[in-house]
């Protein structure tokens, strides 16, 4: 079937190889390469070190990233509780609701999010319209502190990856067989008992599929929790920005994202893991 | 707990959900033919600010940018993309190669745009619209990638092999067969990754150099320096832009699973 | 596979490297003959494009423009290149003497140039550049409190840096700079007598008194003074005068104030590099940076103040104000200077936040 010796199919199949390992893991590599290399003064090779990894050993640096751990399992939390009833609404929704419900979720996806972040200023600062309309409504005297706060922070981090989970959770939505719902509820299994045995452990792989969409982005965040919360408070993107932009801290900068990236990943898979064993508590993981 | 009940329940988080998703929406909407800025109250209509951003040069330079940027990464990520299912479609060992492309998933974009960036500056790349054209490939080949090859793979066998029976090349069969069946889904993945590209922030925030301004930065720097509804309008004309790109996605007949 | 295959998929790989590579590399590659073209090397927001226009047209004379984002970056550049590349820089003060100790950059000849005469005194043979061997100081801005008159009743005589370290019982919040040794600084001009280097206690001092500040602070930010005034989010903010003038021309009811302890100055230089080459030009563009129209044009846009005298005629009353009180007081203004290790300062920056 192949031509035996023709090298025409390699050679245009071969630059998205080249590319993605070219420029997706050479820099990787190198990046966990010089958290290792120490510089002088100058910028010549000194040798190898841990020190710039054991810089950051520190409860200070190991605070942002447990901030930045626990912003993104949480905006993945939220997400998933509202974003499920919303993906199953959607799936088992009337025909002509869905496409335009569907099209009303992804309009906002697809628009820049630093206007989505303006949007939110209009409503959350001091004079905004949140403020003025408790106001006039006289159920608080002074504007509410909502703007340039880790709930505003959390607000925005919710709006913006909520599309992020519930796709995924729809496509496997969408491929659930609604008659094992109907089934299990007949055989008078209570509602809340059908979706925990039935509902929820034939959607995992969308539920895992939009935890990882929506917990690994949030992580790197920097500018949502710069914007809206008036950077008061440091994450792990904050701090990468910082030291990666800065001059002569390269190397600290990438000894600190291999740091962090490892950590990201580590619990990662033990999310993965803790999702499978939830949902699928005493069989085989899906 | 009834059906009822619960149809009721879904009901009302479902509509507040999309109120959440749509009220900022509306209020910039609503605000950006306000005749005074932010924090006055409606004072009155007005078109002026959609004037000044229609003159505002800085402005447009940045659309133009993040609109080359953009269409040079769907093409080239597109065209690799279905490349590498052509190679794969003439008997090349594509599948355990496929692992790689999951990357994207894994690594936050903050950490790629970093590693990309001390890259170009440890081999001296100077950093512009080639870089960003650069790094924005890599992310579409993150998603067309696994998707078209997952695509492809499903597609009928027994299609190609009629009409390689049927005596056409193996080349002849991938161009007349297997890519009009892929078309849809490279279409609607080229979209993808399209909006993608246009809107993303991270990757040009460190891989742009400071000499290339695209839109999401243009819009950053606006954000940090001064309250005016010409941002408003621009989210007018952004928002329409995207629903149009949503329609034309669902436009594509064949349901494509993303996911 | 054949160790023929093997061969011809490396060399196809080997193509396919090249040809990206070569496409990276382009922009380094000058094809262009020789035009009348200057490369400016400067930041994002201090030179005004009708200003560059008007140049251009007058003289025929392109601009080619590079931005960089901080003085770190123009010094690291510069220091890779060895001062090739450029025709004209425009460093901050501290930046001119790291760059002159590199001697990256060349003696200017003053002889050249039309205005010197008409430049402030009080700007000139400054200690980061004697004599003003290396830099013109172009123009420059003041650091302070910019209040919203509206909602901040100020007190009669002067304020004091208490009000943004120390306020007490106060219902509302500041806004703060962004840059850790900027913040160490102004911390340290507030704390102690003088702005020097400092010891460890003194260090721990800031540290205690910067995370003391974090409860008044509605947020951290370099670029948006006006903004958080403007919308009357924070009635006060530390914030650099060019933004607050800025900020002026639209909301007249906002103030910038210097606080009695004194503060901070910082001066935007002309340099040229060692290795530029086409000086003549260069020159042409300094004469024109410098004439009394282009200042006009900086104060009005970007909210700079002059360094040249017919430059500060256009310069509304409280800009003059403060030109006197600069001329009057000038040892209350300092420049920004490393007084402590970036390191540590960096760390403490990370703590505060967390």
């Amino acid at each position: 079937m192949k031509s035996s010796s023709s090298q025409i199919p390699f050679a245009t199949g071969a630059p998205a190889l080249i590319w993605q390992i070219l420029f997706f893991y050479l820099p990787l590599a190198l990046i966990a390469l010089s958290s290792f290399i120490q510089l002088s003064e100058t910028g010549e090779f000194e040798g190898l070190t841990l020190s710039h990894l054991t810089n950051f050993l520190t409860p200070t640096y190991m605070k942002v990233i447990g901030s930045s751990l626990l912003l993104a399992f949480s905006n993945a939390c939220l997400c998933f509780m509202i974003g499920y009833p919303l993906a199953y609404f959607l799936a088992f929704s009337n025909k002509k609701y869905k496409n335009l419900l569907l099209f009303l979720l992804i309009v906002p996806f697809w628009t820049n999010f630093l206007l989505h972040i303006y949007a939110w200023f209009y409503l959350l600062e001091h004079k905004g319209l949140i403020n003025q309309l408790l106001m006039s409504l006289g159920i608080i005297d002074t504007p509410a502190h909502l703007i340039n706060s880790r709930f505003a922070i959390m607000i925005m981090m919710v709006y913006y990856y909520l599309p992020f989970m519930v796709l995924p959770l729809y496509s496997s939505l969408e491929k659930f067989n609604y008659s094992l719902i109907e089934a299990s509820l007949d055989l008078g299994a209570s509602w809340s008992n059908t979706v925990r045995r039935v509902l929820l452990p034939l959607t995992s792989p969308g539920i895992r599929a939009g935890f990882f969409l929506v917990y690994i982005p949030s992580f790197g965040e920097f500018a949502i929790p710069e914007l809206m919360g008036g950077d008061k408070f440091m994450f792990v993107g904050s701090v990468v920005a910082q030291y990666i932009l800065g001059e002569g801290t390269g190397s600290l900068g990438s000894a600190f994202t291999l740091l962090s990236c490892a950590i990201l990943l580590v619990s990662a898979i033990l999310l993965f893991l803790a999702i499978g064993w939830i949902l699928n508590p005493r069989r085989h993981r899906v | 707990m009834s059906n009822r009940l619960s149809r009721v329940s879904s009901l009302v988080i479902v509509s507040l959900t999309y109120l959440f998703l749509y009220v900022p929406i509306v209020v910039l909407l609503v605000f950006s033919f306000n005749k005074e800025r932010f924090p006055a109250p409606w004072t009155g209509f007005t078109f002026k600010w959609y004037n000044e951003l229609f003159h505002s040069l800085y402005l447009w330079k940045a659309f133009a940018n993040s609109l080359i940027v953009a269409f040079f990464a769907t093409l080239i990520s597109s065209a690799a993309g279905l490349c590498l299912v052509f190679y794969a479609a003439q008997g090349g060992r594509v599948g355990r190669y496929m692992a790689l492309f999951y990357g994207n998933l894994i690594i936050p974009e903050t950490v790629l745009a970093v590693s990309l960036l001390s890259f170009f500056s440890s081999i001296k790349i100077p950093l512009g619209l080639t870089t960003l054209v650069l790094a924005h490939t890599v992310l579409g080949l993150g998603l067309v990638v696994p998707i078209l090859y997952a695509r492809y793979l499903e597609l009928d066998k027994k299609l190609t092999e009629a009409s390689l029976v049927l005596g056409a090349t193996p080349t002849q069969t991938f161009f007349k067969v297997t890519f009009p069946l892929l078309r849809p889904a490279l279409i609607s993945t080229a979209l993808l990754v399209f909006i993608i590209s246009f809107d993303d922030f991270i990757l040009s925030y460190f891989t742009a150099g400071s000499s290339a301004q695209t839109l999401s930065l243009y819009i950053l720097s606006m954000l940090r320096s001064g309250v005016s509804p010409v941002v408003n309008a621009l989210s007018a004309l952004l928002l329409f832009l995207s629903s149009f790109f949503v329609l034309l996605f669902f436009s594509l007949k064949t349901r494509v699973r993303i996911f | 596979m054949n160790t023929r295959t093997v061969g011809k998929r490396a060399t196809i790989v080997f193509i396919w490297l090249v040809l990206i590579f070569s496409a990276l590399y382009l922009p380094l590659m000058e094809f262009t003959k020789e035009e009348r073209v200057i490369n400016v090397f400067t930041w994002g927001d201090i030179l005004d494009s009708r200003v560059v226009a008007a140049f251009e047209r007058q003289t025929g004379i392109k601009v080619r423009m590079s931005y960089y984002a901080s003085n770190e970056e123009l010094v690291v550049k510069l220091r890779a290149t060895g001062g090739e590349g450029y025709d004209l820089i425009m460093p901050s003060d501290f930046a001119v003497y790291l760059l002159s100790q590199d001697k990256l950059l060349s003696p200017i000849d003053q002889s050249k140039l039309d205005f010197w005469h008409d430049l402030h005194p009080k700007l000139l043979n400054l200690a980061f550049d004697p004599g003003n061997r290396y830099s013109i100081p172009l123009e420059w801005e003041v650091f302070g409190l910019g209040i919203n008159s509206m909602m901040y009743k100020q007190p009669a005589g002067s304020i004091s840096w208490k009000a943004v370290f120390d306020p007490g019982p106060i219902d509302f919040k500041i806004m703060m700079l962004n840059e850790p040794m900027q913040a160490v600084l102004f911390a340290a001009l507030y704390l102690f007598p003088k702005v020097e280097p400092l010891s460890k206690e003194q260090f721990a001092a800031v540290y205690d008194l910067l995370i003391r500040q974090k409860q008044w602070v509605e947020a951290y930010a370099d670029f948006r003074a006006d903004y958080f005034l403007a919308t009357e989010s924070c009635p006060i903010a530390v914030a650099s005068s060019s933004y607050i003038w800025r900020a002026r021309r639209l909301f007249p009811f906002i103030d910038f104030v210097v606080p009695s302890e004194g503060t901070f100055i910082s001066i935007e230089n002309v340099c040229i590099p060692s290795k530029s080459t086409h000086q003549e030009w260069t020159y042409a563009f300094i004469n024109f940076l410098f004439r009394p129209e282009s200042g006009a044009i900086h104060f009005e846009n970007l909210g700079f103040f002059p360094s040249t005298y017919s430059g500060q005629q256009a310069m509304d009353a409280g800009a003059k104000e403060l030109l006197r009180t600069f001329e009057e007081h000038s040892e209350s203004f300092h420049f920004f200077e490393k007084i402590y290790s970036p390191k540590e300062v960096r760390d403490m920056w990370v703590e505060v936040k967390s």
